[in-house]
């Protein structure tokens, strides 16, 4: 869990022990703007920076992490900065397997410390879910069972959400599965969170009442 | 502003003095489970039912006040509920005007007191505002300046978003605009709330990027 030297402040929040954190933005503007302190005071501290990228705008995020003022190409030959492209992460072998990304998530996690990084900063961007594969729409359900994986370490983990690309329903699903929230450029605690035993219920439910509601028809 | 006798309980949570609600549904059937004890109550303790409906749901929505046990044609009759459509409200004149619309909540709460209710409890179907007519992408304008004649009442009025219909960054804003939320079925104080002073800024400050924008372009 957090402990004081681990301490983070950014979007004029101070993050506790909960380091699951969404975050809603209207444009990658707004995103960069917003996680600028989250991602140079990484570098600057040490940590390893993990960012999980749509592939075609790979090259867009590199120049804006050199323009926050981060030399990544160092950082990429050092290995302090990763920037991995969906489809060799959540979207490999052109699906979404959630028990694999899972599990591979985890790993990530555990090869900062394991290389010795104090921290892993890890930033998803989430729009692989609305990418036309089979599996995407596990997208909830995974994101709910990270809580079982993110309190193991001190690691902060953000999924950033384009609020133009989403519909309503999927966003408020991914704000009750994190415990934190960045909305409207403000960390907040979110009471809206679902702890996952209990989320991970809720879906069970919805799923029957589907089911039933297709053989009426 | 609220008092002992004005308390009320729903969604799993009780209202405190703030009482403008965002309520986000999944569908019609979520929207009448959450809110029957809300509805129910309000009849039981002779509060007077202000709701603003889809014209063509209007029967509907009044098939299920009667299915929650309300006996409507009675309290239409006494005028204890008052079922508006759209067009007689938000869309009069076939465009939206949030000053008027401002201006007729005031007035619905007022005449409601006069005529001796101990509270108004409004309900607001918010689907007109994805109609194509003039003023309804002053929505969000609206719902913040409600912020500034609510807190004048004690009565509770609660704005319905079909989550299925409105796109993401609408929700995040109209989110923001209310300093109560029920999300998931669950009423709860809404740490994103953004004051109206501030919130009218942030709108003022979006225009002109965008208009600088469009010239740049």
């Amino acid at each position: 869990m957090a402990n004081e030297s681990h301490s983070v402040q950014f979007a004029g929040g101070n993050l506790g022990g909960q380091r699951h954190i969404c975050a809603f933005f209207n444009s990658t503007d707004e995103e960069h703007r917003v996680l600028h302190s989250f991602i140079k005071d990484g570098f600057d501290r040490g940590d390893k920076a993990f960012h999980l990228v749509n592939p075609e705008l790979r090259e867009e995020h590199l120049k804006r992490l050199a323009e926050a003022g981060i030399n990544v190409q160092d950082a990429m030959d050092t290995g302090q900065l990763e920037v991995r492209p969906w489809q060799d992460a959540p979207l490999r072998g052109g699906r979404f397997d959630q028990e694999a990304w899972l599990e591979s998530f985890e790993q990530v996690l555990q090869s900062g410390p394991a290389a010795g990084y104090a921290q892993t900063r890890f930033l998803a961007h989430m729009e692989w879910a609305l990418v036309n594969l089979p599996g995407v729409e596990d997208l909830i359900e995974f994101e709910t069972r990270v809580n079982y994986v993110v309190p193991k370490y001190d690691d902060i983990v953000i999924c950033a959400y384009d609020l133009s690309k989403f519909g309503a329903s999927v966003v408020m699903d991914a704000m009750r599965t994190h415990p934190v929230v960045i909305v409207g450029g403000l960390l907040q605690e979110n009471p809206f969170f679902i702890p996952p035993d209990q989320f991970l219920l809720e879906i069970k439910e919805r799923r029957p009442a589907r089911r039933s509601a297709g053989t009426a028809n | 502003m609220a008092n002992e006798s004005h308390s009320v309980q729903f969604a799993g949570g009780n209202l405190g003095g703030q009482r403008h609600i965002c309520a986000f549904f999944n569908s019609t059937d979520e929207e009448h489970r959450v809110l029957h004890s809300f509805i129910k109550d309000g009849f039981d303790r002779g509060d007077k039912a202000f709701h603003l409906v889809n014209p063509e749901l209007r029967e509907e929505h009044l098939k299920r006040l009667a299915r929650a046990g309300i006996n409507v044609q009675n309290a239409m009759d006494t005028g204890q509920l008052e079922v508006r459509p759209w067009q007689d409200a938000y869309l009069h004149g076939d465009h939206f005007d949030q000053n008027a619309m401002l201006a007729l909540i005031e007035e619905v709460l007022q005449s409601a007191d006069t005529a001796g209710y101990p509270l108004t409890r409004l309900v607001a179907h918010m689907e007109w505002a994805l109609l194509d007519k003039p003023g309804v992408d002053n929505l969000v304008e609206y719902e913040t300046r409600l912020n500034y004649v609510l807190p004048k009442y004690d009565d509770p009025v609660i704005c319905t978003y079909d989550l299925s219909k409105f796109p993401a960054s609408m929700v995040m804003d109209i989110m923001r605009t209310h300093p109560v939320v029920i999300i998931g079925g669950i009423l709860q104080e809404n740490p994103f709330f953004v004051p109206p002073d501030q919130f009218l800024l942030e709108l003022r400050e979006r225009r002109s990027v965008r208009k600088s924008a469009g010239m740049a372009n």
